[in-house]
């Protein structure tokens, strides 16, 4: 139900990844929420979980490997550069 | 109005009933810090709790978690795992995910900005 937070990062690119393998999709769904969790607040923190990721996978599958490590760096980004920004600056002069 | 009302309460129950409990006090780590290690084989595992817990105990951004600090300043275990890339992977997702995470539990608190900015 964390969808309903406003502003998310999109953890799903459904078109662009309408061909991936599933491994690489469940790779980025991970990863991403493992980045949000890194890059929010205090609040968003409560909301994902900082160890979702699948050992196995990330030991046997580059796919899941590779999604989860590119994830979670767009992620955190997507998160860590709204909370440098006061609410004024960030209409003013755009995200730090 | 009446039915804006029970939908603004059902939306703000859905949200809330998403959040996680927490696993922890909030003393030694942030109380949204999850110290479960991931499940993974043997070597994935060693590797997140050495990472996770030189993030938490050596760069000391939150100030009880020096109980998790290492003379050495990083911990990377016996040694036995060194040679193996899932270790090391390992190391850096759990060193990174924690290490931020706590970073950013307390730079970006409630209060940071002024009521106006």
């Amino acid at each position: 139900m964390a969808f309903l937070l406003p502003n998310r990062p999109d953890d799903a690119f459904d078109e662009d990844l309408e061909h991936a393998s599933l491994e690489f999709k469940q790779g980025w769904k991970d990863g991403c929420e493992v980045g949000m969790a890194s890059g929010s607040n205090t609040f968003y923190k409560m909301f994902y979980r900082q160890n979702k990721v699948d050992g196995y996978k990330i030991a046997n599958s580059p796919d899941y490997k590779a999604a989860w490590g590119n994830a979670f760096w767009y992620c955190y980004r997507y998160d860590s550069v709204k909370q440098k920004s006061s609410i004024w600056g960030s209409i003013l002069k755009g995200y730090e | 109005m009446f039915m804006l009302k029970k939908l603004t309460i059902l939306v703000s129950f859905l949200v809330i009933a998403s959040c996680r409990l927490p696993t922890n006090f909030g003393f030694y780590q942030p109380i949204t810090l999850d110290l479960t290690v991931p499940d993974g084989p043997p070597e994935y595992k060693a590797g997140w709790h050495n990472g996770c817990r030189t993030g938490l105990g050596s760069i000391k951004y939150f100030a009880n978690s020096q109980v998790y600090s290492d003379p050495d300043g990083t911990d990377f275990g016996s040694g036995i795992y060194q040679h193996d890339k899932v270790y090391q992977t390992a190391w850096g997702h759990g060193f990174f995910a924690c290490n931020i995470h706590t970073g950013s539990f307390v730079a970006y608190h409630s209060m940071q900005k002024m009521p106006l900015n």
